[in-house]
């Protein structure tokens, strides 16, 4: 868990707290220590004096009492009474203040019928040195009995000062290792207290570069951000509720030609005109009201010149919900709109124009439908009735009606035969291209072979080389190479050794099939004309045809995205090619 | 030839009617031949209704319809036929003058039998009409109810 750095922070100051506290705590009770055994010092010190006292004014009163019997002086007693009330009372105070010892106190009761006795001898010595004189109180001072009472006065008081000066050194003892053990663990908080705040000032001091670090890396994303806004093409800001621009890019700023400055906390009021400024306030005013972004399209003047936006407008708001600002993303579409609206024209007339081409298309199919129909009947009813003529009378007939009769009649058939050319002609030009995998070779083989009776009674030399699959419909391309060869049988009709040659050429786009012939040929400079309809370069009565042929592969090979082309000499032969593309195209 | 059931010419065009005729008497092939001259009629005596109301015969063994005809063609013909449950077994040869693909199409669409393109030959177009002559009156065993006789 990675903690924050207030958290960091307030947990080092809180052991540096604690720490302090501590410390506090230990110096104040070793302190109430050293000052609770700096009293017992002076305590002790107090008893010791007490006990001294006592033995001072006893000496005092032996002394005295001596001095008394010797000289009779009743000066040298006269101080004895004051001794003995001080002795009292440093009695009664030694009581109170060995209170808390029993052990001193047991000796103080062995020491006060000591005392008692020993001042009873005293005042027993001046008593006799008074009444009977001084031998009988040297006697008495003789006997020893003043010197044993004072020994063991002297032996109890030095027992009780050696007791106390003992008291006093355990308890110095004693308060010297509790001033050692609060000294160290003053050292110890007060170093581990210097630690904590030292480690907290480094997290803190981490801490803050981190931040200044942060808010470097802030401050580059927001000019890198800039730089993506002043850079795009849009048109980039945001503004608060009023409207009032608070961000824009530089598209704003050029658009509306003044500088960032200038436009920061104006409104569009400020910037355009009423109308426009209205618009433009109602959508942002909808923007504000809108749970989601809105694309409208605004128009405002640039240059002069009104130009239109498409704009994605949103609100932003607050955790709250309440909106605070509203940006938007505006793009120029003026160019495109013409664009549209040019586009719209020439689909319109686009529409127009295909409109009339499939009215003209359909009157056009109506057209060949109708001559299909129409037309072929009154021919076979020519050349059927014609027929029939012939079978009724025809044996009676001279030969000059028999021709007239055999023209018609053939006459009649070819006219059929054209009307069926035309028809398929056209019929290439709208049915549909089936496109399938299409084998030439096949398709040319089938087609040597269903011209056997045409052929028969002819010598030709086929050369026919392996041919390419195409993409196409092969109903159309037979129709094509139908055409092709059988334009090449005819017009080697004259050649005693007829040779025809298919083959192919590969290109990178297309495959290129050719026929050739060594037939009578064409002259070349007629080459564009052998393709159109109706077009022949041969007289019917040399060679028959229709003039259709030709034209027919042209449009077939065109509706397979490719196209035809020949080559020719008179008397040399002929070649048609055609290619079709090698990938499938539209036709 | 042992044995010829009837057939049904619908032909509008005279010439086309008596070339027909002309190729089926070539072949002797004409003599159960009904013709009649549009599509309406064609469904009335196929349904025994109007003028062949009182028609009692059998069905004929195939019809052969001209598709362009006046008040009915043949394709709605076709389709009528195909319709009718008494009439929907009937062989449908589609004669036509043109090979326009729709017709074609919709003629197949619809369950004709055959379609011949007439041709403008007379000698194909006697062949064409013999040939279908025998296959569908002569080889064909027709729909029950199509009576054949002996020729």
């Amino acid at each position: 868990m990675r903690w924050s750095v207030e958290g960091r922070t307030q947990a080092g100051f809180g052991v540096a707290l604690v720490l302090l506290v501590f410390v506090g705590v230990v110096s104040f009770r070793s302190t109430q220590g050293l000052i609770g055994a700096m009293q017992w010092v002076t305590h002790t010190h107090i008893v010791i004096e007490k006990l001294e006292r006592t033995l001072a004014d006893i000496n005092a009163i032996e002394s005295d009492g001596r001095g008394f019997v010797i000289t009779g002086d009743e000066r040298l007693i006269a101080s004895s009474g004051a001794a003995l009330a001080e002795l009292r009372g440093a009695q009664a105070q030694l009581r109170k203040l060995t209170a808390d010892n029993p052990h001193q106190q047991r000796s103080l009761d062995a020491l006060e019928p000591l005392l008692a006795a020993k001042l009873a001898f005293s005042r027993g010595l001046v008593e006799t040195r008074r009444l009977t004189g001084s031998a009988a109180a040297i006697v008495m001072i003789q006997s020893g009995l003043g010197r044993s009472l004072m020994a063991n006065l002297e032996r109890l008081i030095g027992n009780m000062e050696r007791e106390e000066r003992t008291l006093l050194r355990e308890r110095a003892a004693q308060t010297a290792a509790g001033a050692r053990l609060a000294l160290v663990l003053i050292l110890l908080g007060s170093v581990l207290a210097w630690v904590v705040v030292g480690l907290g000032l480094m997290m803190f001091r981490h801490d803050m570069s981190r931040l200044r670090r942060a808010e470097a890396a802030v401050q580059e994303s927001q000019s890198r951000l800039q730089a993506i806004l002043d850079n795009t093409t849009t048109l980039i800001y945001v503004k608060d509720i009023e409207s009032r621009y608070l961000i824009v890019n530089h598209q704003v700023e050029s658009m509306l030609g003044r500088n960032g400055a200038e436009l920061l906390g104006k409104s569009p009021f400020d910037l355009f005109e009423k109308t426009i400024a209205d618009d433009i306030r109602a959508h942002d005013v909808a923007i504000l009201a809108s749970p989601g972004p809105m694309t409208l399209e605004e128009v405002a003047p640039m240059h002069g010149e009104p130009r239109t936006f498409v704009s994605v407008k949103c609100a932003l708001r607050g955790a709250d919900g309440i909106a605070y600002a509203m940006c938007g993303v505006s793009t120029d579409i003026t160019e495109r709109k013409r664009d549209e609206e040019r586009s719209a024209a020439l689909n319109a007339s686009l529409e127009c124009r295909t409109a009339e081409l499939v009215t003209a298309n359909q009157e056009l199919e109506a057209f060949s439908y109708s001559v299909s129909h129409d037309l072929r009947a009154p021919l076979r009813h020519i050349a059927g009735f014609g027929e029939m003529l012939q079978r009724r009378v025809g044996p009676a007939l001279d030969p000059v009606s028999g021709r007239y009769l055999d023209t018609m009649r053939q006459a009649a058939t070819q006219m059929g035969v054209l009307i069926d050319n035309l028809l398929m002609f056209s019929l290439m030009g709208r049915s549909h291209v089936n496109h399938t995998r299409v084998h030439l070779g096949t398709i040319v083989a089938q087609v040597v072979n269903d011209m056997e009776n045409e052929l028969q009674g002819r010598v030709i030399e086929w050369h026919i080389a392996p041919l390419p699959e195409v993409d196409g419909d092969p109903a159309m391309l037979k129709l094509a190479l139908v055409n092709l060869i059988s334009n090449a049988v005819k017009y080697t009709r004259t050649r005693p050794n007829a040779r025809i040659e298919i083959g192919t050429e590969t290109r990178d786009h297309d495959n290129v099939v050719f026929v050739r012939d060594n037939g009578v040929g064409f002259e070349p400079e007629y080459t564009h004309k052998l393709f159109g309809v109706f077009q022949r370069l041969h007289r019917s009565e040399e060679f028959e045809g229709t003039g259709i042929g030709l034209a027919n592969v042209r449009r077939i090979v065109h509706r397979h995205g490719g196209s035809t082309w020949a080559e020719g000499q008179v008397d040399r032969g002929a070649a048609f090619y055609f290619s079709i593309p090698k990938v499938q195209e539209a036709a | 030839m042992s044995h010829f059931s009837r057939v049904l010419i619908a032909e509008d065009n005279a010439n086309d009617a008596e070339l027909t005729m002309a190729a089926l008497a070539e072949h002797h092939l004409a003599n159960e031949v009904v013709l009649v001259r549009d599509g309406a009629e064609a469904l009335n005596y196929l349904q025994r209704r109007g003028s062949f109301a009182g028609r009692t015969d059998s069905q004929p063994a195939v019809v052969l319809l001209d598709i362009k005809m006046p008040k009915v063609d043949g394709i709605e013909v076709l389709r009528q036929m195909k319709a009718d449950p008494n009439l929907c077994m009937i062989p449908v040869v589609m004669l036509t003058s043109s090979r326009e693909e729709r017709d074609i199409i919709e003629g197949y669409r619809l369950g004709v039998n055959a379609f011949v393109v007439k041709p403008v030959g007379f000698q194909e177009f006697i062949e064409a009409v013999k040939t279908l002559g025998l296959f569908w009156a002569v080889l064909n065993e027709p729909p029950p109810g199509s009576l054949r006789r002996a020729a």
